[in-house]
């Protein structure tokens, strides 16, 4: 297990530095500059834009880069937020999409599972043909639709929450108040998608010999259910968790729009509309490196939720 | 097990109906005005990228810059005149020039400061010049010394020709003198404008700045990247920021204009998003709104609106240099399509905020800043500004026939912005109307949509029929705007190269004429009239922005737009709100 870990991390690293050395090349490769103003004369754009090597040769370039990114120095914002070093941009904006994203993952997670396993328990049933129709509504309506709608109808008309979110910097119950119109807007797309699959893999793992088996080794239908069924429809569970997780830290672009909040979502794409080269690498390396030890993290629990997975076995 | 299914589903159920159907509720009222007291500005805002003057890009910054960094002169609203008046802020009065107009004294106020009580005099502002054009910091807005006011030597240093600082024009000669030498004579309202506001110009507090170095080679500074680092030296100081969401000013009543500012505090929330700022305003939230897009079907008969005038006019630009298509360079052609301009639909049906124009020059922009006569209603505007703005479809179809007998029928591709479906509907509406006016054997315009980026690369490059664009600029200088008509300007998205246009330009811009008004504002009208000759574009609209105040605000320019102050939003009367 040890010896596996380490083989994956080695491996993550290599991935690593492959990802961002093709982000580099990539948003190197793009054209415009991260100066926008057009009245700025040829020569001065010239003099600034040599401040950061931007005319050398790509690999004259590259060198700068690879010698500064093997010393953890990704250097600072060019465009978004001139001179601040990037990673301090992100340490500003994760933390606020990390508290309302976790709020819905709370929201998901739970209700996802109660409701896959209730419809795939009620499956064909007047419940379930009604869940579904729901499922289907909340997973064809884009979430930014949802968020408008109630933002305008409860916030702004019926006044049951704030527009926006609050601008307190601790979470205060008012704070959080706030955050619940973002959290439910976030959460909807989300909790019916993972119901679905939840829904899917029970009323498949429902069907199967080894239930036929609990049940005639005398486990009750609700016994077989939760220690048989539902751990085995977890574990192609554990894949969908990865995409959640990385939308979490990704945010949502619309949403913190329309609730103004001073998230992560637009960074991505603020930084290459802005040619912010460094915020552009840095936050691509950062969701790398969440992704890819959130892949680790989940191959790594498959032997704890079903023992018979044995990691880095060879045979 | 049923119940509880069931609740689950009601509640979720109640959350997607509730989000579809909810009754208007009652909009509280603000209570009587008060003249006295704390009061409160709240605004809606765009997010900054920074607050350090020296490389700044956008209007979101020097919008947040005007409150907190002092300059050596302010301009405000003057009720007496009904116009914008210049006043000294820093400076203890407007500045003094010798006979040519190349050395020009300010003198500075006894009792300056920043927030924080640390002095600021003459030599501030030196050293706040020194760093500006420091070769190793390479700021972006030191052009402000070598475009907009030409100081002696400030370019070479800045690209670090000279290394000697007491060779560039800018010498603090005491405590309260700091005088300017320039390379060539400026007229006094390029002088003053230049140091109005918070901006490039605007000292920094040194000891702050030092401290925010980067490196050892003191190349990178995050000077105004936090509220820690960005200190105040002008009417408001910033006391919270919370990046892109909220920022909040409040008062310095020590400082030398704050007679001239009403709110007391201003708070300003950063929200990109256009229906949360109505719904903002609507609730009472905030004071004021911009109104746009489809909003403005909803507010255009409201009795509060008001309309900012902007200095940009959209053009279609035509590409009259082309090698590929002989009739874009045919002047007819060009002709043919000024004409048959349906401004007033344009401006009737798509952009409804917009006004028709046929110039150039803006009607935001003024000529005499010392009546501030608008250049466009001097006589000598009005006598090359064209009749019926500039539509003649008789005269079009004349010049369009003189073009068709050399070209045969004429296939024009028009580029739009992919990103503008108002832009989309004035190219589909171009396209409606040319060939309905010239017939379709004579004319085939080909839409095509482009990212707007593109669209101007196209343009500087040569490479395009025919596309839109646009140019602004500041209010009080209509010559320098025209720079971008010039033949060696950078980003030259027309055609047009006169050398004759390019030396009446020279000379009003830093040449003989710079003194003499009458020949000055002659020189424009002339400028004006070569580009109306040669039509490397079609003008077509001047964008305004139409705003709601909200009740407890009330504009002192009782509504009007003025140019250079808008409509002196800080200086107006506010009623207290319901909390203060």
């Amino acid at each position: 297990m040890i010896r596996y870990t380490v083989q994956r991390l080695i491996l993550i690293a290599l991935t690593l530095f492959l990802i961002v050395s093709i982000a580099f090349i990539t948003v190197r490769m793009m054209p415009g500059s991260f100066l926008k103003s057009r009245n700025l004369p040829e020569d001065v754009r010239l003099i600034i834009e040599n401040k950061y090597h931007l005319h050398e040769p790509l690999i004259v370039q590259y060198k700068y880069f690879v010698s500064d990114f093997l010393r953890g120095n990704f250097g600072v914002s060019l465009g978004l937020q001139p001179k601040v070093p990037v990673f301090d941009i992100l340490k500003q904006k994760i933390p606020i999409t990390l508290q309302l994203n976790l709020f819905a993952l709370i929201l998901i997670i739970p209700l996802a599972t109660i409701f896959g396993i209730t419809t795939a328990l009620k499956k064909n049933q007047l419940y379930d043909h009604i869940a579904n129709v729901l499922v289907i509504i909340a997973i064809s309506v884009p979430s930014f639709v949802f968020a408008s709608l109630m933002q305008f109808n409860l916030a702004y008309r019926a006044g049951w929450f704030p527009i926006l979110l609050s601008t307190e910097k601790a979470l205060t119950w008012s704070k959080f108040h706030s955050m619940i119109l973002p959290i439910i807007a976030l959460s909807v797309g989300a909790i019916a998608g993972l119901t679905r699959y939840v829904r899917a893999e029970l009323a498949e793992n429902l069907n199967s010999e080894f239930m036929l088996l609990a049940k005639a080794k005398g486990l009750k239908q609700i016994q077989a259910v939760f220690r048989h069924a539902i751990r085995n429809s977890f574990i192609p569970l554990a894949n969908m968790i990865i995409p959640l997780f990385m939308g979490i830290l990704g945010g949502s672009l619309i949403i913190e729009q329309i609730f103004g909040i001073p998230g992560t979502g637009p960074l991505m794409i603020s930084a290459i509309n802005a040619n912010d080269d460094p915020v552009t690498i840095a936050v691509l390396f950062f969701y790398s490196i969440i992704g890819l030890t959130s892949i680790l993290l989940i191959d790594l629990s498959y032997g704890v939720i079903d023992p018979r997975i044995r990691m880095g076995g060879k045979r | 097990m049923k119940k509880r299914y069931s609740l689950l589903l009601i509640v979720l159920t109640v959350i997607l109906v509730a989000a579809g159907c909810v009754n208007d509720v009652e909009v509280a009222v603000d209570p009587d005005p008060v003249d006295e007291g704390p009061r409160i500005f709240r605004k809606t805002a765009s997010r900054v990228t920074t607050l350090n003057q020296q490389i700044y890009e956008t209007t979101a910054e020097s919008s947040v810059m005007r409150f907190i960094y002092g300059n050596l002169l302010e301009r405000f609203y003057d009720e007496a005149t009904d116009n914008y008046k210049f006043v000294g802020f820093h400076a203890t009065d407007l500045p003094t020039r010798n006979d040519d107009g190349t050395v020009w004294t300010f003198t500075l106020r006894d009792g300056l400061s920043w927030d924080d009580g640390t002095v600021i005099d003459a030599y501030t502002y030196e050293e706040s010049y020194k760093t500006l054009l420091d070769p190793k910091l390479a700021n972006y807005r030191a052009n402000v010394f070598f475009d907009d006011v030409t100081v002696k030597g400030a370019e070479a240093y800045w690209k670090g020709e000279i290394t000697d600082w007491s060779e560039v024009g800018v010498k603090a000669l005491d405590a309260n003198t700091l005088e300017f030498t320039l390379e060539f004579p400026c007229p006094k309202i390029d002088l003053m404008v230049a140091f109005t506001r918070g901006g490039p110009t605007s000292p920094i507090k040194m000891d702050l700045f030092e401290s925010c170095f980067l490196d050892e080679e003191k190349t990178e500074n995050n000077y105004g990247t936090s509220l820690e680092t960005t200190p105040s030296s002008g009417a408001y100081k910033l006391v919270e920021w919370t990046r892109d969401q909220f920022r909040k000013y409040e008062k310095r009543e020590d400082s030398p204009v704050a007679a001239y500012y009403v709110p007391t505090t201003i708070e300003e929330r950063v929200v990109e998003d256009r229906s949360a700022r109505m719904q903002l305003f609507e609730n009472g939230d905030t004071d004021y709104c911009s109104i746009t897009g489809p909003d403005y079907d909803k507010y255009q008969e409201d009795p509060r609106l008001v309309f900012w005038e902007s200095t940009t006019v959209w053009s279609m630009f035509i590409n009259m240099t082309s090698e590929e298509k002989a009739f874009l360079r045919d002047v007819n052609f060009r002709k043919a399509l000024y004409y048959a301009m349906p401004r007033d639909i344009i401006t009737g049906n798509i952009y409804q905020t917009a006004i028709p124009a046929a110039y150039i020059v803006s009607s935001a922009k003024i000529a005499d800043a010392d009546t501030g006569l608008r250049y466009r209603d001097s006589e000598v505007a009005k006598a090359v500004t064209p009749q019926n703005n500039g539509y003649n479809l008789q005269l079009a179809q004349d010049y369009m026939q003189e073009a068709f007998a050399v070209h045969g029928k004429m296939v024009v591709q028009l580029d739009y912005f992919d990103t503008s479906d108002n832009l989309k509907r004035v190219g589909e509406l171009l396209e409606q109307e040319y060939e309905k006016a010239f017939g379709t054997d004579v004319i085939d315009v080909v839409l095509q949509a482009v990212p707007w980026q593109t669209s101007y690369e196209n343009m500087e490059n040569g490479t395009y029929d025919i596309a839109f664009g646009g140019w602004s600029g500041g209010e009080f200088n209509p010559w320098s705007g025209m720079v971008v008509y010039t033949s060696d300007y950078a980003s030259k998205i027309d055609q047009f190269k006169s050398e004759e246009f390019d030396d009446l330009y020279d000379r009003a811009v830093k040449g003989d004429l710079i003194f003499k008004t009458e020949e000055r504002l002659q020189a424009l009208a002339e400028m004006e009239q070569m580009l109306f000759d040669a039509v490397p574009f079609v003008p077509f609209m001047q964008t305004r922005t139409p705003y709601l105040f909200s009740d407890r605000v009330h504009l002192i320019t009782g509504g009007k737009y003025v140019s250079g102050v808008g409509f002196g939003i800080y200086q107006s009367k506010l009623d207290p709100l319901a909390t203060e």
